[in-house]
């Protein structure tokens, strides 16, 4: 197989579309402002047309997870994984219709610039506005470092070949040793959070919201451009998409193993064997045996086994003498010592091309139809729950923008995430033995098929789609939450006259300080980080989902209702979390009839808004026909 | 329990009573491409085929892929034009915030659009009134 290119030009390139994500923010820095500063600075004056509009919601819903874990689920399970985000063909309609004509005029007659101040403003109850925010600043601090290790890895991963970046890991290690958290971390990552981290810092706290749009208007332009050029790539390199289904429904999953190392003879000095080696052996009838290190091996000398390693053996004949000739060594033995194979489709053809999909784990496969029902609710309807998404629909000033908005999102999604299926199939005849790192698939089969196509300087151009997936989520979210801080918290709690160049400060030392939290929390992240954006991810559209829908529509509901729902959808979510913990031991949540949280926590949150609205005294007839009422009746 | 803090129906905002409409519409449309996708899966992807067959496939992909996945989403991206071009009603929404579209106070100049904000005629063309 050939080896990504060690070409500065991946450097240039991928330097290249970070000035540009400068030079867009630097412009709107500039741009003419109609507002005052925190209307400017945290919604863009509301002023933004359709193109701004439908990217910016594109690009901030696709984060790390669409152009990392996504891929991954491809090459893991296969076909199936169309069926997992099938339920993104409704988001468009579903996300953008439900609550964005009414959320923008709600917000417009509270002069509302944040989600918990749309609330707040909605019942006139500050209890609303401040739990609003608390769980906004918990739940998506969790998203922020997610985001934040996820554009530190695919740097990493896309640089790691290019002599600066290596000599600059090299001086890093020295330079770094000490310190305390950055110490600690992996130089390369380390230097790479570090460098992610303070460009984004930097152009949301200068730019502000309209720096996040313009930009997010540009990575969702660079996302659909290299989704399309790998597409491209990868169906020439297959031979086709039909070839590629026939060479999957041919494959069994690969066997997880752990394994000692072994030579003929005592190593007269230290041998290493690598992440990502293969070996190949061959047993006393001949039979080959292709393996590949997950973990890294080393024979010390004077002794002739390595400690004990991670690894996958190759099942699949047909990948079995593809990868012949390019293993590294048959000089070592391989002495398994335990073999874990896949509790659903192991040594079964044709599990690749029909769902549930093999799994590791899971007996009943990797995607039960209990589990395809559930991700039908979860994309649509947590796409509405999420502040992040309900603030976009505030920034528009005409219905037709939204709706021509919701047309260019359709065929967007649908253009991303099909193509992002037929090339993560291909992927998986191309690039066998992903499974010891199926999360860096999409930066290994970037630079893998463009240095095949002898063009290995256009890897920066595809690896800036799933940078440029990040760096809008991460922009957006950072905003948000020093938003409700700002606004919610200090202005509208804590100093209400605040002038505008008090506000321009606390703005951007907010912005700059929850930056620098999570990019220290992120230096050594928690070790079910991806459960946990799952569960954040949940957690806030379970908070706001329900309690939102109601108060743009229904005219009973009271800021105690709201209040009940919010923490209601929060407190399932948490308690369906525990009960998971507790049963498994691991950060898994419990799944009544096989249905994910989601669904039940949107249920709690509906019947405690109801109920509680319904059980305190009815809302204030002016603030029901200010919401409610035809424009000038109050 | 005294009424007293509703508004009727009729005194309602035409931007909420179009948007009420528009969400049963969206609802619906969720549950429809839900039961397609979810029902003819369970029908067709959960399937084994018998041993020894070739794998059913549609432009070179397996047949279920082609009629749970690509051809619902085909359809429900035109059903997503056509509601988005069609079926949603169009409204100011500057006049919500005391603006006229010209960004000056509509006290200053009065309200440029029809009195309760909305554009009369067929959404689908986008244009102001």
């Amino acid at each position: 197989m050939e080896e990504a290119s060690g070409d500065s030009s991946i450097l240039w390139t991928f330097a290249a579309y970070m000035a540009a994500v400068f030079f867009l923010a630097w412009l709107s820095g500039r741009g003419e402002k109609k507002e005052g500063f925190v209307s400017e600075y945290f919604l863009g004056s509301r002023g933004f047309g359709v193109w701004a509009l439908a990217l910016t919601f594109a690009a901030t819903s696709a984060s790390g997870g669409s152009f990392m874990g996504f891929p991954a689920r491809i090459y893991t399970h296969g076909w199936v994984v169309g069926l997992w985000i099938a339920g993104y063909m409704t988001v468009p309609l579903v996300a953008m219709a439900l609550i964005g004509k009414r959320l923008n005029q709600v917000a417009r007659r509270a002069n509302a610039l944040t989600v918990p101040e749309v609330m707040r403003e909605r019942f006139n109850n500050k209890g609303v506005g401040l739990v609003g925010t608390l769980i906004i600043v918990i739940f998506l601090f969790a998203y922020l470092l997610a985001q934040f290790k996820a554009g530190s890895l695919i740097m990493s991963t896309l640089l790691k070949d290019v002599p600066l970046f290596k000599a600059s890991v090299s001086w890093a290690d020295g330079a770094f040793s000490g310190i305390p958290l950055l110490g600690q971390a992996d130089a390369d990552y380390a230097l790479c959070l570090l460098i992610f981290g303070i460009a984004v810092i930097a152009y949301v706290s200068y730019g502000g919201f309209r720096a996040v749009v313009w930009t997010d208007v540009m990575q969702g332009i660079v996302m659909a451009f290299g989704v399309l050029l790998l597409l491209g790539l990868a169906l020439y390199q297959v031979g086709g998409i039909k070839k590629a289904t026939l060479a999957l429904a041919e494959m069994t999953p690969p066997e997880h193993l752990t394994a000692v190392l072994e030579l003929k003879e005592e190593a007269a000095e230290s041998v290493e064997i690598n992440k990502g080696t293969w070996i190949e052996t061959k047993s006393a009838d001949g039979e080959k045996g292709i393996y590949r290190m997950k973990t890294r091996g080393v024979i010390e000398p004077g002794k002739s086994a390595s400690n004990e390693v991670e690894m996958i053996r190759i099942t699949t004949p047909a990948e079995i003498e593809k990868l012949k000739g390019h293993s590294v060594s048959e000089l070592v033995s391989v002495k398994v010592i335990e073999t874990t194979r896949y509790a659903s489709g192991a040594g079964e053809k044709g599990v690749y091309v029909r769902a549930p999909g093999p799994d590791l784990k899971e007996a009943a496969g990797f995607l039960a139809i209990g589990m395809a029902f559930s991700l039908f609710i979860l994309w649509p309807f947590g796409g509405v729950g999420q502040p992040s998404n309900q603030v976009r629909m505030m920034i528009f000033d005409h219905t037709h923008v939204l709706r021509r908005a919701m047309v260019s999102v359709a065929f967007y999604f649908g253009f991303i995430y099909i193509a992002l299926v037929l090339v993560f199939v291909c992927a998986r005849v191309l690039m066998p033995g992903m499974e010891i790192e199926p999360d860096s698939v999409m930066p290994e089969f970037s630079t893998f098929t463009t240095a095949v196509a002898g063009v290995p300087w256009l890897a920066g151009l595809v690896v800036a789609a799933p940078f440029a997936a990040v760096m809008s989520s991460v922009d957006s979210f950072l905003l948000v939450i020093s938003s409700s801080l700002v606004r919610d918290v200090y202005q509208r709690n804590i100093n209400p006259d605040a002038s505008d160049k008090t506000l321009q400060k606390m703005s951007w030392g907010v912005t700059g300080g929850v930056g620098i939290l999570a990019i220290l929390a992120a230096l050594n992240p928690p070790e079910y980080l991806q459960d946990l954006i799952i569960s954040a991810s949940e957690g806030l559209a379970s908070s706001f989902m329900m309690p939102m829908i109601l108060a743009l529509y229904w005219q009973r509901m009271t800021g105690a209702g709201a209040i009940a729902g919010m923490i209601g959808g929060t407190g399932m979510h948490l308690v369906l979390n525990v009960i998971g913990y507790l049963d498994t031991g691991g950060f898994h949540a419990y799944e009544p009839l096989g249905v994910m949280p989601l669904f039940w926590d949107v249920i709690a949150a509906t019947i405690l808004t109801v109920g509680v609205s319904l059980m305190s005294a009815p809302p204030e007839r002016a603030l029901v026909v200010k919401f409610f009422g035809k424009r000038g009746a109050e | 329990m005294s009424e007293d803090w509703r508004v009727p129906v009729e005194d309602e905002d035409p931007l909420l009573r179009s948007a009420r409409r528009e969400l049963k519409v969206a609802v619906m449309f969720w549950v429809v491409f839900a039961a397609w996708a979810l029902g003819l899966g369970k029908l067709l992807a959960y399937q084994k085929p018998p041993e020894g067959e070739m794998i059913d496939m549609i432009m070179g992909m397996p047949s279920w892929v082609f009629w749970v996945v690509m051809l619902p989403w085909f359809m429900a991206t035109v059903f997503t034009l056509w509601f988005a071009l069609r079926f949603m009603k169009d409204h100011d929404l500057l006049g919500d915030s005391g603006m006229n579209e010209d960004g000056t106070p509509i006290a200053e100049q009065g309200v440029k659009k029809n009195e309760v904000g909305e554009i009369e005629g067929n959404a689908g063309e986008g244009r102001e009134a």
